[in-house]
Order: C-alpha cells, then sequence, then structure tokens
C-alpha cells in the first residue's frame, strides 16, 4: 500500500495586468469565498481558519490550507419496486437489478421495497480542481469585463500567468486561456524574473514574492503603508498626515511595494481654501496632506510610490511638478470664480436642470427663499437672512471649482461668500445647507443653517414625491432616503420644538402649481415616519433593549406620530423614552393586554371609534364599574396638567394605578349583557378606558 | 537632454520597428487622436492594423491663456493604434518608455485604472493612465465598443501626451518652456512656438468665437453628415462628425449651451457617430467578402 497524503494544501494565483485599485481588496477576498463555497459543494474538507488571499496590483492569489486530496466515498441508496408474490422473477425486480448493474439476489429489501446501495468513490481533488478554478473565477463579481486581443471572453483586467499548486502538484488548468505553471512574477520593473514554486507554501509564497519586491498580502501593505505615513510625521512632532481611509485602501491597491516620500508644494497655494488643496492632493495625485496642530495645512504632501528608486530625488521632483500644476489650476479656479459675485449665477442656475417636471435650479432656488424664511421664523432666526442665504444656496453649482470637485458644493459657496464680503451667518448657512452629508455626520448648529438643511430636503421631499416618483427598493436617485434621514436628525438635533406638519405643508405650497400627486404632504410625512423607525432603531442610545421590545415600543408612539395634528418629533422622542423605561414593568403588560382587550370588544361591536358613547354613572351595577370610573376620571383631572409638560413618565405612572381597577373590572363584569342600555354603558366606559390608555402612546402594540 | 523633436523622432521609430504605419496627422480639429480615422474608423471591423502617428488636439476649454504651467488648449498626442492588442502590448509600452531614456527604476511608473468612455463617439474601453512620477504621460486603452460596435478583435491605443512627457524628460516646469529644438538659429521652446498661440486663441475660444455662427454651423454640418451618410460616403460624412464635435467644443467653451442642452447636444454627435461607424462597417465587411 503506498502513502499517499490525505490532504494538500492549494495555492493560485492569477497574475493580471493592472488590476483596478478600487475593489480590489474586495476581489481577492471575493475569490477565496468562491472557491472554498465550490469545495464545500463537492464535499472536500480543508482547513477554514488558515486560508488565506492575496491580492496586489499584478495578482489575486489564494491559499487553502490542508485540502483532501479524495472526494469521500459517496453511498447512494437507490429505491426500486415493491416487492410483489412473484418474487425475483417479477420483470420490475428483473429491470431494476439490471439498471444497478446487478442481479436481483444482490438487492435489499426496505419496508417492502427492492433497494440498492451504490457505493460512488470520490475523485482526486486534482481532477476536480481545473473546472473548480475556472468557475470560481467566471463567479466573481466583475462589474464591467473586458477583452483583450482575440480573445471573446473578458476578465477584469488581460491574464498574463496561472500559479496553480495542489501540494507539490501542478494543476492542469487553463485560465483565459493561459496553461497553469508553477511561476510567478515579481515587481514589474524591480524583479520582472521568473519565480518557480515547488509546493503550495504560503511562507514561501510571500518570502519568494517579498524577495522579489511584492508584499502579496493587502492587509500586510494596508498596515506598513499605515506605518510608513504615520512614521513619516515624526520627522516634525507637531504635523499629522491625514488619512482618508478610503484614500490608504486605493493606494494599497496601487502598489505592490510602498515608499513613503515627503514633498514640500509652494506655500503660497495655502492662500487657496484648505479643501481645494486636499481635494486636488487625494483625488487627482492619490496623495496624502498634512496639518499642523492648529488643524492648518502643511505646505507638503505624502506620496506612496511603488518603487525603490534608483534617484528618489526623480520622484521627488516629479511629483513636485504636478502638484505645483494641479495647485496652479485650483488656483486658476478660485481666482477667476472669485471676480463673480454669487448672487450672479441666477442666469446660469436657470439654465441647470433639478429636475425634468420641476423646473430648473433656479426654480428650486425660488421655492426655497420662503420655506427658508418661514421655517427661520419658527426658529425666532432672522427670516431676512435665511432668505438671502437661500437665494445664494446653489450658486456656487455653477462655480469652476465646484465643477470640478463636485464634493466641494457648500464648502466654496460659503468660502466665496466670506470673500466677497457677505454676512457671515449667510456664508456659514452655505456651508451648513449640505450638513448631514452622512450617516454619522456632523449637524447644522446655525439657526440660519437649520433653516436652509431642512428646507433644502423638505423641497426635494416634496418635489420629488409630489410629481410621483417615489424611491423604491435601491432605486433612489434623488437620495430622498437620506434627506428624510437628514430632516429627523437635524429636527431632534436643535433644542426647539418644531413640527414637521406646518414644514410640510408650507413646503408644498412652495412648490405652487408644479405638484401633481394628491395628498403628497401625507405621502411624505409617512416616508418620514419610516425612516425614523429604523433611526431608532438603529440609534446607540437604544443599544440596550432588546431588538423586539424596541420595535414595539417604536410602533406604540409612531402610530400616534401619524395621527397627530403636530408631527411634533421631540415629543414623539419623549414618549419614547417613557415607554422604554415603562415597558418591563407589570402594569405595562397588564396595561397592554388590557388594551387589546378593549379594542377586541370595541372591535366586535364595532364601536371602533368611541365617539357618541357617554357614560351614565347610574347604569353601573357593580362596584367595579365605578372604581374603573373613578379611577379613570381621577386620571383625567391630573394627566392634562403633565401633558402639557411632556411629562410621559409621570403620567404613565397614573396610568399603572388603572392596573387593578381594570383586573377587577374584567374579573367581576360582564360586557356583552343582553340590557342594551347596560352593555352600552359599559362599552362606553371601555371605551372611555381605551382613550386614556392611548394617552401616551398606542399601548396595546407593546 | 532629448528635445521635444526628438522625442516625436525616437517615438517614431520604435513604433515603425514595430510593424506600425506612420500614418500622418488629420488635417482637421480633433480634441483626441482617436478622432483620427486611421483610429477611430481602424478600430471597427476584423482587419488587424497598426499604426503610430502625432495629432495635434484642440480643447477650446483647456485653455488658461498661456498662464498655467501645464493646461493648454492645443497641444499634441503621440498616438500608437495596436489590432489586435498583442499580449506584450505593455511590455512593447515600456520598452518605449526606455527609449526615451525613462528609466523604470528610478522613475515611479504607475498603472492608474481609467476606464475611458467618449460620450460623443459611442465609444469606450478600460485601461490605464500611465504615471511617471505622479505625472499622467499616457493613456493606454483596450477598446470595448467603438461607434457603438463591440470591437472584435480589441484594438490596444496608447496615447503619450507629448508635453508631460517631455516635461519630466527636460525637468521643466513649465510647458511652454519645453525646448522644442536646438535649431541652427538656436534654442527653440516651445513657448517661443506655441504661447502668442495659446493666448490669442483662448481668448477667441472664451470670449470672440462666433456663438450664433457656431449654432448655425452645427446644425448645418449636422444635415450635412445625414446627406453624405444617404450617399454612402462613410468617410465624408465622418468628417462632418468631427466638424460638429469641435463646433460643439467651442460652444462649450462660450457657455453657450446649458447645462440641460448639453447631454443632448452629445447624443446628437453620437447619433451621427454611430452612424458613420455602423455604415463604414458595413462597407468594410463588404470589402473583405469580395
Amino acid at each position: 500500500m503506498h502513502t499517499e497524503l490525505k490532504q494538500h494544501d492549494l495555492l493560485f494565483e492569477i497574475g493580471c495586468e493592472e488590476l483596478p485599485a478600487q475593489g480590489l481588496a474586495a476581489l481577492g477576498a471575493e475569490l477565496l469565498t468562491k472557491i472554498e463555497a465550490l469545495l464545500t459543494d463537492h464535499a472536500l474538507h480543508y482547513e477554514k481558519d488558515r486560508c488565506a488571499w492575496f491580492a496586489t496590483p499584478r495578482r489575486l492569489g489564494v491559499f487553502i490550507a490542508h485540502c483532501a486530496t479524495m472526494q469521500p466515498e459517496q453511498r447512494l441508496m437507490r429505491k426500486g419496486p415493491k416487492v410483489s408474490a412473484e418474487g425475483t422473477s417479477h420483470p420490475a425486480a428483473l429491470g431494476f437489478a439490471k439498471s444497478c448493474g446487478v442481479t436481483v439476489t444482490d438487492l435489499n429489501v426496505n419496508d417492502g421495497y427492492y433497494a440498492y446501495t451504490q457505493l460512488i468513490p470520490g475523485k482526486s481533488t486534482l481532477s476536480l480542481l481545473p473546472t473548480l478554478l475556472n468557475n470560481a473565477l467566471s463567479a466573481l463579481s466583475i462589474a464591467r469585463p473586458m477583452r483583450w486581443g482575440n480573445r471573446e471572453t473578458g476578465f477584469i483586467r488581460p491574464v498574463k500567468w496561472v500559479l496553480a499548486l495542489f501540494g507539490p502538484n501542478m494543476i492542469d488548468v487553463t485560465c483565459f486561456g493561459i496553461k497553469a505553471d508553477r511561476i510567478s512574477y515579481g515587481h514589474r520593473f524591480m524583479a520582472p524574473q521568473a519565480i518557480c514554486f515547488e509546493n503550495a507554501d504560503r511562507e514561501n509564497y510571500e518570502q519568494y514574492l517579498y524577495d522579489a519586491n511584492v508584499i502579496a498580502s493587502f492587509e500586510k501593505r494596508h498596515a506598513l503603508i499605515h506605518h510608513q505615513l504615520t512614521e513619516t510625521h515624526r520627522l516634525n512632532a507637531h504635523l499629522k498626515v491625514l488619512i482618508a481611509p478610503d484614500l490608504l485602501t486605493e493606494v494599497v491597491g496601487l502598489v505592490e511595494w510602498p515608499v513613503a516620500l515627503t514633498i514640500p508644494f509652494d506655500p503660497r497655494f495655502l492662500n487657496l481654501p484648505s479643501e481645494a488643496l486636499i481635494a486636488s492632493m487625494q483625488q487627482h495625485q492619490k496623495c496624502f496632506a498634512i496639518e499642523n496642530q492648529q488643524k492648518q495645512l502643511h505646505a507638503a504632501f505624502i506620496t506612496i510610490s511603488n518603487i525603490d528608486s534608483l534617484d528618489p530625488n526623480d520622484v521627488i521632483q516629479g511629483n513636485a511638478r504636478v502638484m505645483h500644476a494641479r495647485l496652479s489650476d485650483a488656483e486658476f479656479f478660485y481666482e477667476l470664480d472669485l471676480k463673480t459675485p454669487l448672487a450672479d449665477y441666477q442666469p446660469i442656475l436657470a439654465k441647470m436642470t433639478f429636475q425634468h417636471h420641476l423646473g430648473s435650479m433656479q426654480d428650486k432656488v425660488e421655492a426655497l427663499i420662503p420655506l427658508t424664511g418661514f421655517i427661520a421664523q419658527r426658529l425666532n432666526a432672522d427670516e431676512q437672512l435665511a432668505m438671502k442665504a437661500a437665494s445664494l444656496a446653489k450658486s456656487d453649482l455653477c462655480t469652476q471649482m465646484v465643477n470640478e470637485f463636485p464634493e466641494l458644493q457648500g464648502i466654496m459657496g460659503c468660502t466665496y461668500a466670506r470673500q466677497q464680503g457677505i454676512n457671515s451667518d449667510v456664508a456659514t448657512a452655505l456651508f451648513e445647507q449640505y450638513l448631514p452629508k452622512f450617516a454619522g455626520d456632523t449637524l447644522p448648529k446655525s439657526p440660519l443653517g437649520i433653516s436652509l438643511a431642512l428646507a433644502d430636503r423638505l423641497l426635494s421631499l416634496t418635489g420629488i414625491f409630489g410629481i410621483g416618483l417615489i424611491p423604491t427598493g435601491d432605486k433612489d436617485p434623488f437620495a430622498l432616503r437620506r434627506a428624510a434621514l437628514g430632516v429627523i436628525r437635524i429636527i431632534l438635533n436643535q433644542p426647539q420644538t418644531l413640527a414637521l406638519w406646518p414644514l410640510m405643508i408650507e413646503s408644498v405650497a412652495s412648490w405652487q402649481d408644479k405638484l401633481t400627486v394628491s395628498e403628497t404632504a401625507d405621502r411624505v410625512m409617512d416616508f418620514i415616519v419610516d425612516r425614523l423607525r429604523y433611526y431608532w432603531l438603529d440609534h446607540q442610545q437604544f443599544k440596550h433593549y432588546s431588538h423586539e421590545s424596541l420595535m414595539k415600543a417604536i410602533e406604540a408612539i409612531l402610530s400616534h406620530l401619524k395621527t397627530g395634528k403636530e408631527g411634533d418629533l421631540h415629543d414623539s422622542y419623549a414618549r419614547l423614552n417613557a415607554i422604554l423605561s415603562f415597558q418591563s414593568s407589570a402594569a405595562a403588560i397588564a396595561l397592554a393586554s388590557a388594551h387589546k382587550r378593549v379594542n377586541n370588544l370595541l372591535k366586535k361591536e364595532s364601536l371602533d371609534t368611541a365617539v357618541e358613547l357617554t357614560i351614565q354613572a347610574d347604569l353601573f351595577e357593580l362596584a367595579a364599574e365605578h372604581a374603573l370610573f373613578n379611577s379613570l376620571t381621577n386620571i383625567q383631572i391630573t394627566v392634562p396638567a403633565l401633558l402639557t409638560e411632556h411629562d410621559y413618565k409621570n403620567v404613565l405612572h397614573h396610568l399603572a394605578t388603572l392596573k387593578d381597577p381594570i383586573d377587577a373590572f374584567f374579573a367581576d363584569v360582564m360586557v356583552l349583557v343582553d340590557d342594551q342600555a347596560v352593555r352600552h354603558n359599559r362599552l362606553a366606559l371601555l371605551a372611555q378606558l381605551r382613550t386614556v390608555l392611548s394617552t401616551v402612546a398606542d399601548l396595546s402594540c407593546l | 537632454m532629448l528635445t521635444f523633436q526628438t522625442i516625436i523622432l525616437r517615438l517614431q521609430h520604435y513604433w515603425a520597428d514595430q510593424g506600425c504605419v506612420l500614418v500622418q496627422p488629420l488635417d482637421m480639429e480633433v480634441g483626441a487622436a482617436t478622432f483620427h480615422p486611421a483610429t477611430f474608423l481602424r478600430a471597427i471591423g476584423p482587419k488587424p492594423w497598426r499604426t503610430a502617428f502625432v495629432q495635434p488636439c484642440r480643447r477650446p476649454t483647456d485653455g488658461r491663456y498661456g498662464n498655467n504651467p501645464n493646461r493648454v488648449q492645443h497641444y499634441y498626442q503621440f498616438q500608437v493604434l495596436l489590432k489586435p492588442s498583442p499580449d506584450n502590448i505593455v511590455d512593447l509600452y515600456v520598452d518605449s518608455l526606455k527609449i526615451l531614456g525613462i528609466d523604470p527604476l528610478t522613475s515611479d511608473i504607475r498603472f492608474v485604472e481609467d476606464n475611458w468612455e467618449s460620450p460623443t463617439l459611442g465609444a469606450w474601453g478600460q485601461g490605464w493612465e500611465i504615471w511617471q512620477n505622479g505625472m499622467e504621460i499616457s493613456q493606454f486603452t483596450y477598446f470595448q465598443q467603438v461607434g457603438g460596435l463591440s470591437c472584435k478583435p480589441v484594438s490596444g491605443e496608447i496615447t503619450y501626451g507629448l508635453e508631460r512627457l517631455a516635461m519630466n524628460l527636460q525637468n521643466v516646469d513649465n510647458l511652454f518652456d519645453i525646448v522644442w529644438s536646438e535649431s541652427a538659429t538656436g534654442k527653440v521652446t516651445y513657448g517661443d512656438v506655441f504661447h502668442q498661440n495659446e493666448v490669442q486663441m483662448s481668448t477667441y475660444n472664451f470670449e470672440h468665437a462666433n456663438t450664433a455662427m457656431l449654432l448655425q454651423q452645427f446644425k448645418d454640418y449636422e444635415i450635412s453628415c445625414q446627406q453624405l451618410l444617404a450617399a454612402n460616403l462613410a468617410l465624408a460624412a465622418y468628417e462632418m462628425v468631427l466638424k460638429v464635435s469641435h463646433t460643439f467644443n467651442l460652444l462649450d467653451a462660450r457657455k453657450a449651451i446649458s447645462v440641460t442642452e448639453r447631454q443632448r447636444y452629445i447624443l446628437r454627435v453620437r447619433a451621427l457617430a454611430k452612424a458613420v461607424a455602423e455604415q463604414y462597417a458595413a462597407t468594410t465587411t463588404m470589402e473583405l467578402s469580395l
């Protein structure tokens, strides 16, 4: 018997022309996932914890540890015909045996049926791998595969080599027309010669490539570059490198052999807005900006080169020259933009479409002016200045700088406004209108900024809903979900009560006759309430509540918010907090079930609405009725004062006193009696009870 | 030091050695060498083709009145098209840098993803910007579609930005300081040849171009293109596409086209380019089958 190993390691590398840096890590990780999934599908065991993926600009690699060399033997049980009186001579039995390639005597009998257990030998992994690896490659999510040369099928970039080893064995696979070998290549320039691998050995793989100036592991390069960036700034203890995570990830995908270089630029450019400088450095040049302790930019940047240059000065000078040109461009835009007062962009805005049916950006600005004024007035802010801010809100979209760097919208508006001597609160509002830009971003702080930010979002919401373009699934081209979430966060973050309904109605009115859908305000309100649900479900503050109880509490107060006339989110928030702390008490459980019971009774009697029912105390027959009625009456005397103070905890505390009277009532009193007058009186009492129970929230949701 | 003209001569020589036909520049205004029929039209259809040539390019919106060290409204591209793209195309490119004296062990040469798309030509491809020390010196594209037609086989397009290449090679910070030639009458710089042109043409593009005339021309060229297509003259119709395209660029520089209308104008140019490409493809297929 020969001693063939039961497991081997698998090493697979596909060498390409330079892969796109963005998404490189995801692609490497996905290749591993796909191969693992296929191995599992084939019943091939491996050691998941020791598997790894590699990704550099010129390769995607996967290492699978300790993978079985053979599939396990499979037992396949085939069920045959029923055993009949004729026994083994029955034609069905003969036929079945024949189809299994045996005689009837070899069959088993199982529960009165013939059966045959077939042993299917496992296939060797080496024979399965060629198809498996190709299937893994074609399963990768590549948004836009490309073709090259005469090839019909595509990949993310042209494939140059394939390294495929299973233990010491070469895998006989051809990927994209390239036959696999035991060969890889190092750095394109520093170590172009072939590297031969004896074995599928992870340590050797990483070491040989490292010797050939390639750090194969994405994570290791990430850590190294991060280290280089932070180390570089140690030269000057007061300086700090701005490491934008997305930029760092992209740079990791751009280099196999990272070498950091610090390069100065002309300090005269520090007169430009720092955001513009940073955008230039990060986006155009994929470089890192540096700032001092006062958060002012330092006149230098760091580039991560992909070479241990024979003459680093050559790299430094070249980069310095490009940066100078880039910043000169930004300077040109900036100075050109400064020549045009923000107010003069109206004619250009009038030609810029906001939305086909809603009109131009200028149309939006004209709707923005009254709405921003209206909100400012409600916040006791300066209405005139708010309207001024609204009138200039979109002007910077016409500037050269925002054209070049769209993400500088608002930032440039604010900068130009200051430079042009516009009121500083107005300038701040121009910046703050776009806050928050993403979940977790800072919120507008100034009253004018809040007014403009809210007005901008509410107009987008009512405008787009008002022409029937409601976001569905992943289609939300106007980012209305984000807008709704912004509205929620901004309102909740500022201290004043700012009811949503009046804003919504004013917002619809601001669009004048442009909206075509009826009840737009209601639809937008529903949409916002829906976002509010998710916002609170995810909120850090409520993390210690279980998902289920949090969900119930939110439902209980949201139905209240929807039916209310104000749409006061602060009030809902106060109610939610009260409900959450009340929820787990014995009283809460009792009140919730009482509320449900009352709902059911009233529903059964088609008395869903508690109108037109008056309680007549003289029709009470039992002590429990009197007791409940008295308790309700007492509560109705004390509660209104608490409600005006939004002291919902205390209200619930009072409601809790109803527990005993309610229990007694349901224990002693039969509601649906034949005497109609008594019956109606009892229902009236229950309707009253329901109204009281609903004071803070719909307790039946708990 | 390599002069501007030596760079061109070396590239021509190198690519001629790789079997390229050195066709000469197109005598019409184009925004990029891709518009040259030796690229755009030759990339269509099955016939193999290798070419290399210098192409003057005009991008009116890029004018900076000669004040910017790196941006101009008129510049030169060195264009290479290899159809089908050979397996060693990247190596060929790297070798072309070496003959220019660029040492990839000294300079930081990087391949940065750049998926090229020309909305007006209905063309797109995948590839890279090639960076030398952070400066984009070339664009490298595997054409996937041209004029709305799938490229079979795929052409590999290499476009060198000659000025940027020269700036790096001559170690100058300003494009106008590039030494064009050490001529018999002394040193001639890029500025000597083109600075005044930049000043005047920027002024023309941004301030004086007659927009009413250009708008009318846009329409006229468009109609003309359609008529030529009807007459089965795809090559002549293609010249009209180039005229329409440059007219559009001038209107764009004059900000005579609103953001809303802009997209519609681009689509009009593209419709023409696609129609020409389709007719050209049909004719070349016919020729091949004869």
